[in-house]
């Protein structure tokens, strides 16, 4: 009767711990997007309060297989925000302006270097643009997916996100843009 | 069956030779580590940029990135450091990321 007992513990102790694990990946893990406290610092300033958003990916071009991440800058007493990116391309480009299109509106910014490296067989490049912090809150609030353009010298490169993951990024980015708001 | 079971014993042994996912955190959870700390302070004053780097390891097995002040202060086009901070992540020792942000103007 001990015998079985045990054996039955020991057949439940994998499935349990498995669960266990399962379970705190999950509570770890990006797939709440509600927790915003992973994805942002603030730092309290003379002028006010700077906020930076981490990295954001998911913006790509599958033809030409080049992609773009970006985070986001903004000081309070500011009216516009910091946009940086990193565009990976194989090819030579150079970036004039970079386009947030939305389902009814467009946002644009000319882009200032900040440097071009390589990174493998791609290039690395690093820019700047400046938005208004109202028009980033208009296009993070749409919930249709939206697409970014870069116009550069040697053409237009779209570039599109994934429904799934569009959804997952702009309720983050909407609701730390909401905590920013609230704090102004 | 036996090739399952080959697939366990190689799975088994990767785990059990390798060494854990660890990373650099004045505090650290077995399960899960997530620790913001400070890492320099400067004269300088008025920060108005922020720019990050990050390196990851995997397993212990896999472990890269640049997690530089340097690549920071460069992701962000900063040329006056007012301060660094770090952010350690790790979970169960499978996972650990390591970033550094980087304040200035």
């Amino acid at each position: 009767m001990v015998n079985n007992g045990i054996k039955g513990a020991c057949k439940n102790t994998p499935l349990s711990f498995i669960s266990i694990i399962i379970l705190l990946l999950l509570l770890t893990s990006n797939s709440n997007a509600q927790n915003i406290s992973k994805h942002y610092t603030s730092s309290l300033q003379d002028k006010g309060v700077l906020y930076y958003i981490y990295p954001m990916s998911g913006f790509s071009n599958n033809k030409i297989k080049s992609g773009l991440t970006y985070d986001i800058t903004y000081l309070t007493s500011d009216d516009a925000v910091i946009l940086n990116f990193s565009y990976f391309d194989k090819l030579n480009r150079d970036i004039d302006s970079i386009v947030f299109v939305g389902s009814n509106q467009i946002f644009s910014s000319s882009v200032k270097k900040i440097f071009i490296e390589t990174k493998k067989e791609k290039w690395h490049y690093r820019y700047s643009s400046f938005f208004l912090f109202t028009d980033l809150n208009i296009f993070f609030n749409q919930s249709d997916k939206p697409k970014i353009i870069l116009y550069t010298q040697q053409g237009a490169v779209e570039l599109n996100i994934k429904v799934k993951t569009w959804k997952k990024q702009s309720v983050v980015i909407k609701k730390i843009l909401t905590l920013v708001k609230y704090n102004q | 069956m036996k090739k399952m079971k080959k697939l366990v014993f190689v799975i088994s042994a990767v785990l059990l030779l390798s060494s854990c996912a660890t990373v650099k955190s004045p505090l650290s959870g077995i399960w899960y580590t997530n620790v913001k700390a400070p890492v320099a302070v400067t004269g300088n004053s008025n920060s108005t940029k922020v720019g990050s780097s990050e390196a990851t390891s995997i397993l212990g097995i896999i472990a890269r990135g640049d997690a530089s002040i340097d690549a920071a202060a460069k992701s962000a086009g900063i040329t006056k450091i007012h301060h660094v901070d770090e952010e350690s992540t790790s979970i169960l020792g499978f996972f650990a990321k390591y970033k550094v942000f980087v304040y200035g103007e």
